[in-house]
């Protein structure tokens, strides 16, 4: 018996396929004959990872799919046609309304993907769910199988390299370093950070520097409309670093004093337990999977005006015995996302799954 | 999995907050994300410009072939480094060059394709009116009849 993954598009650093290659490396450790297929497999990612889904085996009644579903994509509609045993990792797919006035494309392309999941409802033996919301979702969509939550494997060991020396030197200086990270996208709602970042340099701390760490491609409407923000509202130290390496990432949470976060709609949020790896205070708005990935750690807020925004980054910031209480109930909280923790999970989810399903 | 957090009572910190902001009677006089344009008018064309469309295809037709070899300038040394960077790289550089070629010069004969097609519809288009034009009259000039 073999257990297979699908995805559509697998990329260096995107946090679905991550948890793909996690995934893999945990079936294998169970002695399935295993490997990842998707339709695009982009360079710098080679055969290592993942193959091209030409090169897909054949499949028997028996074996496994596990097909992981977060876009639109053709593959959504074709991964109801294998003849054997289907499971979906529902990771979200983004509300479309997000992408209205800014990227059609992608509300096209997000619209194609709750399609997707619709259709796959009754096409499919079990789900994992990232988060509650997910599984939630799946609910509502009319999903009858049975759906566990598994949240996303985050590679620990990766982040224990080396942050660049150069971002770290650059940047740990006396100026106090607010950070996202995220693709520049209209749900994550950079422009939010934006407005609290600008009152709290004005009324708190004028040696405060915003770090968005995240991808953006410079015709997006999105990032235009935020950069173009940026200029009006004439607030400094905002910088937008684009597509970075990974130690680039690791050096930028390295020098972070918080980690905000407005996002409005979050499958699981990753990056909320890349800044409690990096003992980072964080602040996040209360929305979506947010609530359920803190899990009560993190200073959650639930009013978004940029005045309260700003005066809560001071709290944290100035107030020594409240930073460490988050970030003591942060390192408590990433207990739960341990390797070990979710590997056990999945392996337990699995031979439940086999020994329900037999063929 | 939910952590109680024992020590610290977050919301009654947002509490404080919340009325330390009214009692110093700040206000949120910033510039809305929502007032933010942009002009994408040059993006997304509304209306086909025959004449804009002659300008394109003009400067595609001219600017497609992009080289990989460049010629050098600059002092005695200068050069001499130049000239041995351009001949490490260029064995990586200029496949890359010819694939993008390859690539710019499908997409101008697509884009010369298109010309012509445009033009031809155009011609089509006005024979065509034309002939309904002429058979508009005659059935005027039959009804009259």
């Amino acid at each position: 018996m073999q257990i297979l993954q699908l995805i559509p598009t697998i990329a260096y650093g995107d946090a679905v396929g991550n948890d793909a290659v996690a995934l893999k490396k945990i079936l294998r450790k169970m002695g399935f004959v295993t490997n990842i297929y998707a339709e695009s497999v982009v360079a710098p990612l080679d055969s290592k990872t993942a193959y091209k889904i030409d090169k897909m085996p054949k499949v028997n009644k028996d074996d496994i799919i596990i097909y992981h579903l977060s876009t639109g994509s053709e593959l959504n509609f074709k991964f109801a046609n294998f003849k054997c045993r289907k499971i979906a990792i529902y990771h979200n797919v983004t509300p479309p309304e997000f992408f209205e006035q800014n990227d059609e494309f992608i509300k096209g392309i997000n619209e194609w993907g709750l399609e997707g999941v619709k259709f796959l409802s009754d096409k499919v033996e079990y789900c994992l769910a990232d988060s509650e919301l997910n599984k939630q979702d799946l609910i509502e969509l009319n999903y009858k199988c049975d759906i566990d939550v598994l949240p996303i494997v985050v590679p620990f060991e990766d982040y224990k390299k080396t942050p660049n020396r150069a971002i770290v030197k650059k940047y740990d200086d006396k100026y106090t370093n607010i950070i996202f990270t995220g693709r520049i996208a209209p749900n994550k709602k950079h422009e939010d950070v934006i407005t609290a970042f600008y009152y709290y340099k004005k009324y708190w701390n004028d040696k405060a520097r915003l770090i968005l760490v995240g991808s953006y491609k410079e015709t997006d409407l999105y990032y235009m409309r935020l950069k173009k923000y940026v200029e009006e509202i004439g607030v400094e130290d905002v910088i937008f670093t684009g597509h970075i390496k990974f130690d680039e990432i690791l050096a930028f949470y390295k020098v972070a004093n918080v980690f905000l976060c407005m996002s409005e709609h979050e499958g699981f949020c990753v990056p909320l337990v890349e800044a409690m790896m990096f003992q980072v205070p964080i602040i996040a708005y209360n929305s979506t999977a947010i609530p359920s990935t803190l899990g009560g750690s993190g200073f959650m807020i639930d009013d978004k005006e940029p005045i309260f925004v700003a005066k809560c980054i001071d709290k944290v910031v100035s107030d020594k015995k409240l930073q460490d209480n988050l970030i003591t109930k942060q390192n408590e909280r990433l207990e739960d996302f341990k390797y070990e923790h979710i590997a056990e999970q999945f392996k337990n989810y699995i031979n439940a799954f086999i020994e329900r399903e037999q063929v | 999995m939910s952590i109680q957090n024992s020590d610290i009572n977050i919301e009654s910190i947002m509490q404080e907050i919340k009325a330390e902001i009214k009692e110093k009677g700040y206000t949120n006089d910033l510039l809305s994300f929502n007032d933010i344009v942009i002009d994408t008018s040059g993006m997304n064309s509304s209306s086909f410009d025959k004449i804009a469309f002659n300008e394109e295809i003009y400067t595609v037709n001219h600017t497609w072939n992009v080289q990989a070899y460049r010629v050098l300038s600059g002092s005695k040394v200068a050069l001499f480094f130049k000239k041995a960077m351009r001949k490490m790289v260029y064995f990586f550089v200029e496949p890359i060059v010819l694939e993008q070629d390859g690539f710019n010069a499908s997409v101008v004969r697509l884009m010369n394709q298109m010309n012509c097609y445009v033009d031809e519809t155009k011609q089509q288009n006005e024979e065509l009116k034309k002939q309904v034009e002429e058979l508009a009259e005659k059935i005027k000039q039959f009804e009259q009849k």
